[in-house]
């Protein structure tokens, strides 16, 4: 059996060249050198850098579609 | 490295820019995940965290709890990993607050002929103080797996993306069915995570969402067995 998860980019820090990338249960952190020059390299680098287990590599939902600001209590 | 699942996880929201959660909600008996890689053990920022005195064992990513059902851990250790750190190892869980051991305990035994640790237990709610997660040490190893055993079992995820993971404190408690607990704000930002629907006053909290605390504490009310998690970071 192989994994349905969807991969999604969380995170882009240009400054310190980091990007994490949530994949199901797992988010992994890692670092571009060089960075690259346009989002989508940077989109396409950091999903190669994730293990694939299956060929579905369609970045949903994105960032924005899960971003939500905490209720405060 | 390579994860691989048949889990049916979900993505729940990234609060805040900092904590994501995603769950596998209500999952039968026998979905599993594995992987084949130590990076895989996620959230320390791809590093590893050694423990600081015992040889072998390393920091889990403190980024998930089993809130239902049972689950199977195996680890295939590393070879490098002696049967002496593995005893070492047994020992430092059966003995303080960093094991996994919930109301009824949990026991792990080892295979020396496969080199193999096996950890089983069900979810209970006999915790009525913030302890730290279960598992938060664990051997080193590549090739491990958790399998869900239960009827039907919930994993809770929440994952640390604001590029400090090691800034933030995880703690869990229980509050069972029909009960009421004074839940206090820890740290200067400070999040809690509830497994069950539970009320404040008139107002419902929702399951599996990130709320902040900003009180000195919330009182909580809990119709059904509940574990709450609680992150906070200066």
């Amino acid at each position: 059996m192989t994994s349905t998860q969807k991969k999604v980019l969380l995170r882009v820090d240009p400054e310190k060249h980091a990007v994490f990338v949530q994949q199901g249960l797992v988010v992994h952190g890692f670092i571009l050198n060089p960075w690259p020059d346009t989002d989508a390299e940077i989109e396409a680098q950091a999903f190669a850098q994730v293990p694939l287990v299956d060929d579905d590599v369609s970045r949903l939902p994105t960032p924005d579609n899960i971003r939500r600001e905490a209720t405060e209590l | 490295m390579t994860i691989t699942t048949d889990m049916d996880f979900s993505v729940h929201g990234a609060y805040d820019d900092r904590i994501v959660i995603g769950v596998a909600v209500n999952n039968p008996a026998g979905r599993h995940m594995t992987r084949d890689s130590q990076n895989d053990v996620a959230h320390n920022e791809g590093q590893e965290v050694p423990h600081p005195f015992l040889p072998g064992v390393l920091k889990s990513g403190e980024h998930h709890i089993l809130v239902k059902g049972g689950c199977t851990i195996i680890s295939d250790l590393n070879a490098a990993v002696t049967a002496e750190q593995v005893q070492g190892y047994l020992d430092h869980f059966e003995s303080n607050d960093e094991g996994m051991r919930d109301a009824n305990g949990a026991a792990p035994s080892y295979n020396a002929t496969d080199h193999q640790l096996t950890i089983s237990y069900d979810v209970e709610f006999g915790q009525p103080n913030w302890r730290v997660l279960p598992m938060l040490w664990v051997p080193k190893t590549d090739v491990g797996s958790i399998n869900f055993t239960g009827e039907s079992n919930s994993l809770l995820c929440f994952t640390r993306v604001d590029g400090e993971p090691s800034a933030w404190t995880i703690r869990y408690r229980d509050i069972q069915a029909g009960q009421s607990a004074d839940l206090a704000k820890d740290g200067n930002i400070c999040y809690m995570i509830f497994s069950e629907p539970v009320t404040v006053g008139s107002q419902t909290l929702d399951a599996f969402v990130a709320y902040k605390i900003t009180s000195s504490s919330i009182s909580i009310s809990a119709t059904n067995d509940t574990k709450v998690v609680r992150l906070h970071r200066d």
